[in-house]
């Protein structure tokens, strides 16, 4: 099909200059665009803030990505070796996500491209923005063929200074956070999650899981994740009825998406119905608005964000569940443990306390207890809430001897733990 | 302060002391005060430090867990037999500095020390200077021993050893 013209300048672009008609001219005599293809014309856009020339067109992942240079220059004449672009991020979740949908044939957009000749002839689609989905985009081809549209925006005869202004803004993003993935993956999973979390009262009525770390205490989606998965896990424990003298690492859901584990228990459609997991549910909710209650009550402790939250940082929140899940078969431990929030005359979960805990074999950075997510903190978590629920004092609530006693049990059944296993081997 | 603060609070003492004393290491009077300050709070770290650790360990792991001679060589009491049975006493049984960190790397290391080695001959000697100084008497310490490189060596070997024994029993680094 021919083209009455081969361009259009936009109200903006009317004094466009002939050296970006003939560049517009080559590109369009040079690259196979969908546009050529189907009769279309560019439309030639100036860029208010750059004053840049640019078109938007579509090309297909085999026309495109052999012209690609992946790795252009940012000052061609000065400085040729330093590459426009950032380091590519392989192990990004996004990354690797972006790559899994390349290849099921997702469509990317606004890959900003130079068409520029002037060096490396063999690839004059030189790669401003966008590097991360034209990777993923060559992958797809490489691996399985896929050979898509894809769209660009393709910018000409760009001085130095248009060139890197255009480079940092195309590299240039607001991070988005790992919660707001999750978050979204979750919504694509269904509403169970949000509405087991609004019917216990960890979430309002028609709230949403929050998209990050935030100083009101609103639950994440990985952090609502973990708290079932650790209560279906204690309550699924078969080994053995000395809870007490177990070191146990409560799991932490992956973010970023969906979590395998979480995955798994969810196909189980009965779980949300469970009495138990309710009462839990309930009971942590509690614990939590009574945490913030008392924080802000105190005028010394209340510029703690940290302390105020302490019921949904990881280590708490996934330690917890798992104790509850545990404590199932041991009624009386149970209730003690349920308890805690009814006993505290103070923050229940004493935050403080927490924060200055030390074992003699921590280092001067320790930070205290439930400050971090590791296995050690998590277990010496869980060690303090079996520890409590095993009290006979029944009007008891956490206080400093009671974490000391907690963390020395802990690193004394992993110590002891260690060698059993290590026993057993030579054995 | 928690007393797992105040034992590593004496190895900072140790190192203020040693400073002390090569800074008047010109005043032989004057730098042996602090040569045996050094030598006896290095001491003080160690032990304290393998006091909590026995103790955590003594009162925490259950009689499932460990033997009934170990709980008591842990919490430094005596067995008694009572009516039949073997059972902790509340007499004291206090243990020696040498046999804790053998028991505790042996039964929760697991790990021998070398007792041919470097390490355990420096412990030894260090042993003996802190020995002659705090039960002072004649023919049980030589003054000569208490100099700045003894003094240095003191804290060096604690230290040394209540890493080992950190790596060993906990499988992380101590870092004082």
């Amino acid at each position: 099909m021919e083209r009455k013209t081969f361009y259009i300048e936009n109200t903006l672009a009317r004094k466009c200059p002939q050296q970006i008609i003939d560049a517009v001219k080559d590109f369009d005599e040079e690259i196979a665009t969908l546009e050529k293809k189907e009769g279309l014309s560019f439309i030639i856009f100036k860029d208010g803030k750059s004053n840049a020339f640019y078109i938007e067109c579509h090309i297909n992942a085999d026309v495109a990505l052999p012209l690609i240079d992946f790795e252009p220059a940012l000052d061609i004449e000065e400085q040729p070796d330093y590459k426009a672009n950032r380091d590519l991020q392989p192990l990004h979740k996004a990354y690797i996500q972006m790559q899994n949908d390349a290849k099921t044939g997702r469509q990317f957009s606004d890959l900003i491209i130079e068409y520029n000749n002037e060096y490396k002839k063999d690839k004059p689609l030189k790669l401003l923005g966008g590097q991360h989905r034209a990777k993923s985009i060559e992958l797809a081809l490489k691996d399985k063929n896929i050979i898509r549209p894809h769209g660009f925006k393709i910018y000409f005869a760009l001085t130095m200074e248009q060139r890197a202004e255009i480079a940092q803004i195309s590299n240039t993003n607001i991070q988005i956070s790992l919660d707001l993935i999750d978050r979204l993956a979750e919504t694509k999973l269904g509403p169970r999650l949000r509405d087991f979390y609004q019917k216990v009262g960890l979430l309002k009525p028609n709230q949403d899981f929050a998209d990050r770390r935030n100083p009101n205490g609103i639950i994440t989606t990985r952090l609502a994740r973990t708290f079932l998965v650790n209560f279906l896990n204690g309550t699924n424990y078969r080994n053995g009825n000395d809870l007490n003298d177990k070191v146990f690492d409560p799991y932490l859901c992956k973010t970023g998406g969906i979590d395998s584990v979480y995955e798994k228990i969810i196909k189980n459609k009965k779980i949300w119905d469970s009495d138990k997991l309710i009462e839990a549910g309930k009971n942590f909710s509690e614990l939590h608005k009574k945490q913030i209650q008392a924080i802000e009550k105190d005028p010394v402790l209340k510029k703690y964000n940290e302390f105020r939250n302490k019921a949904i940082s990881a280590a708490v929140i996934s330690s917890w569940a798992l104790v509850a899940g545990l404590l199932q078969k041991y009624p009386n431990r149970l209730k003690k443990f349920y308890s805690l929030v009814k006993e505290s005359k103070k923050d229940p979960l004493n935050a403080k306390a927490m924060s200055e805990a030390r074992h003699v074999s921590d280092p001067p950075t320790y930070r205290g207890l439930a400050t971090r997510s590791d296995k050690k903190d998590k277990g010496r978590t869980a060690q303090l809430f079996l520890f409590y629920s095993d009290l006979q004092d029944k009007k008891k609530g956490i206080d400093e001897d009671v974490i000391d006693t907690a963390i020395a049990k802990y690193e004394a059944n992993k110590a002891n733990e260690e060698f059993r296993k290590k026993e057993r081997k030579l054995k | 302060m928690k007393i797992e603060q105040l034992v590593k609070t004496f190895v900072d003492d140790s190192k203020f002391f040693l400073k002390e004393a090569k800074s008047h290491s010109n005043n032989y009077p004057l730098s042996l005060r602090f040569i045996k300050a050094t030598i006896i709070c290095s001491w003080c770290a160690l032990e304290g430090w393998l006091n909590c650790i026995t103790y955590g360990f003594g009162t925490s792991l259950s009689n499932r867990q460990i033997e009934l001679h170990e709980k008591a060589f842990l919490l430094e009491k005596k067995l008694k037999f009572n009516n039949g049975v073997w059972e902790i006493d509340k007499v004291d049984n206090f243990q020696k500095t040498e046999n804790k960190i053998l028991f505790l790397l042996k039964r929760f290391g697991p790990h021998d020390i070398e007792k041919g080695g470097k390490l355990w001959f420096n412990f030894k000697k260090i042993e003996k200077i802190r020995n002659g100084l705090v039960h002072a008497k004649t023919g049980k310490l030589d003054i000569r021993d208490l100099t700045i490189n003894n003094a240095e060596l003191a804290i060096k070997t604690i230290i040394e050893i209540m890493k080992i024994l950190n790596k060993n029993i906990f499988k992380s680094e101590l870092r004082i």
